[in-house]
């Protein structure tokens, strides 16, 4: 395409912009005049690509587990929406048809509504983070401990059929904090049962998840004299044995 | 393509596939309206989209908020995904980061934020304090390589990916002129790129 310097210049000026594109830190406008340039402009389509995978590394740092109330929400969200057709027609049929007092009506309406609704969720928002302020007070205070013991060590945890765990063991504390994402679902009523398993002794239980839990942290005591940590699947509310031992890590060495 | 389970690699499917996607798979899977790929989507991004939006936000309430419209964007929009333009995993971050910054920068979530901060003052749950810990063990790479850059450039990808501001703001904030922050922007992620896939 040459049409000469007006253009040349600005396509110049886009291009000064695909750094803070891809760290979105531009306008709506400045990004969508990046957009339609990528368009034209391999090279620059290609570089923001590259440069692109490169800024969701900066996500890898930030990973965390979410609430186990997200994921009820979420998927029962899902079931209850329809999906989107794969071209991107959407965004321009929901323009036709908005023009005068429709529009100045409907946006009215709009405003009163999300005035009220934002007024609702702001109040069960607060009373709801109240009352989990004690609970997470008091847990918080545990694995702050166990975390700053000044032998506390990150164990190596593989798990497995995707699932993902973390422990962190201070002896000196007897207590380990145990992070677990990504269990698969189990069928039916069962759930995960935690262990402390000794050379001696029988597996001394550290915990039952709630059915339908994937995910938990929390703080285990009683490590000192236990040689691995495991996690068994059991009927609902668990068991005084372990009943089918699903993964099993070794605290020793 | 029949895939029954993503195969993870040593145990941390989490983090990026070098040469397999899992998250592309299931996306193209969850685009066909397939609700189990959608939920073994769920396992494996939900972490990451909620940590980006909980650095972003800098708000527990918000992040989960902003996370879920994230989550249903994917179920919505996952035909829009196109394997050829990059991996899942990038595209679900693009998707999150975009939104995180969105929210941070509207006013209103500003109000919510103070008026929420002083009518609980919510603790840091165990959670945060235990990742935190765990990514300082863990995620040692991306830090190394935010190191390396010039002071400059590591405040311009720092304010700008971690806190959502502006290029403008970014340049106010640190008292440099425009052009130079925008070119330390594409520089610093040049620099990052380089030293990530050395690394890897």
């Amino acid at each position: 395409m040459n049409r000469g310097y007006p253009f040349r210049r600005h396509s110049a000026d886009v291009h000064t912009l695909i750094g803070p594109y891809v760290l979105d830190a531009v306008t709506g406008p400045e990004r969508h005049a990046v957009e339609r340039h990528r368009v034209h402009c391999p090279s620059c389509d290609a570089e923001i690509a590259e440069l692109t995978a490169t800024a969701a590394r900066l996500a890898d740092s930030t990973i965390r587990t979410p609430p186990e109330a997200l994921r009820q929400r979420v998927l029962a969200e899902a079931r209850r929406t329809r999906q989107d057709p794969p071209s991107a027609h959407a965004d321009a049929v929901r323009r036709i048809g908005w023009h005068g007092w429709d529009a100045v009506a409907a946006v009215l309406l709009l405003v009163v509504f999300a005035v009220l609704v934002t007024y609702g969720v702001q109040q069960t928002r607060v009373d709801r983070a109240r009352q989990q302020n004690a609970v997470a007070q008091s847990r918080q205070q545990d694995v702050a401990a166990v975390l700053a013991a000044p032998d506390a060590e990150l164990v190596p945890t593989t798990l497995p059929d995707g699932a993902r765990g973390r422990l962190v063991v201070s002896r000196s504390d007897d207590r380990a904090v145990v992070t677990l994402t990504g269990l698969p679902a189990l069928s039916g009523r069962h759930t995960y049962q935690l262990w402390l398993v000794s050379g001696a002794g029988h597996p001394a239980s550290v915990g039952v998840l709630d059915v339908g839990t994937r995910s938990t942290t929390r703080v285990v005591s009683g490590i000192a004299a236990a040689e691995a940590f495991a996690v068994s699947t059991e009927p609902a509310g668990g068991s005084t044995r372990p009943t089918n031992i699903w993964a099993s890590v070794p605290l020793t060495g | 393509m029949v895939r029954q389970r993503t195969r993870p690699g040593d145990g941390q499917p989490v983090r990026p596939p070098a040469d397999d996607d899992p998250v592309g798979a299931l996306l193209v899977r969850t685009a066909r309206g397939d609700e189990p790929a959608f939920a073994e989507l769920y396992e494996h991004v939900a972490p990451r989209v909620y940590g980006l939006c909980v650095r972003v936000l800098r708000d527990p309430g918000q992040a989960e908020e902003v996370s879920q419209e994230v989550l249903l964007e994917l179920w919505r929009r996952a035909a829009r995904y196109q394997p050829d333009r990059g991996t899942g995993l990038v595209w679900v971050l693009t998707v999150a980061h975009r939104r995180a910054v969105d929210r941070v920068r509207s006013a209103q979530a500003r109000t919510d934020r103070e008026e929420r901060a002083a009518a609980t003052a919510t603790p840091r749950g165990g959670d945060e304090v235990a990742e935190q810990v765990t990514i300082r063990m863990e995620h040692q790479q991306v830090r190394r390589c935010l190191r390396a850059l010039t002071e400059l450039q590591r405040q311009a990808v720092t304010l700008a990916y971690y806190h959502g501001r502006t290029y403008r703001e970014v340049a106010e904030l640190l008292g440099v002129p425009l052009p130079t922050i925008k070119s330390r922007m594409r520089d610093a992620l040049i620099r990052l790129r380089d030293c990530l896939a050395v690394a890897r």
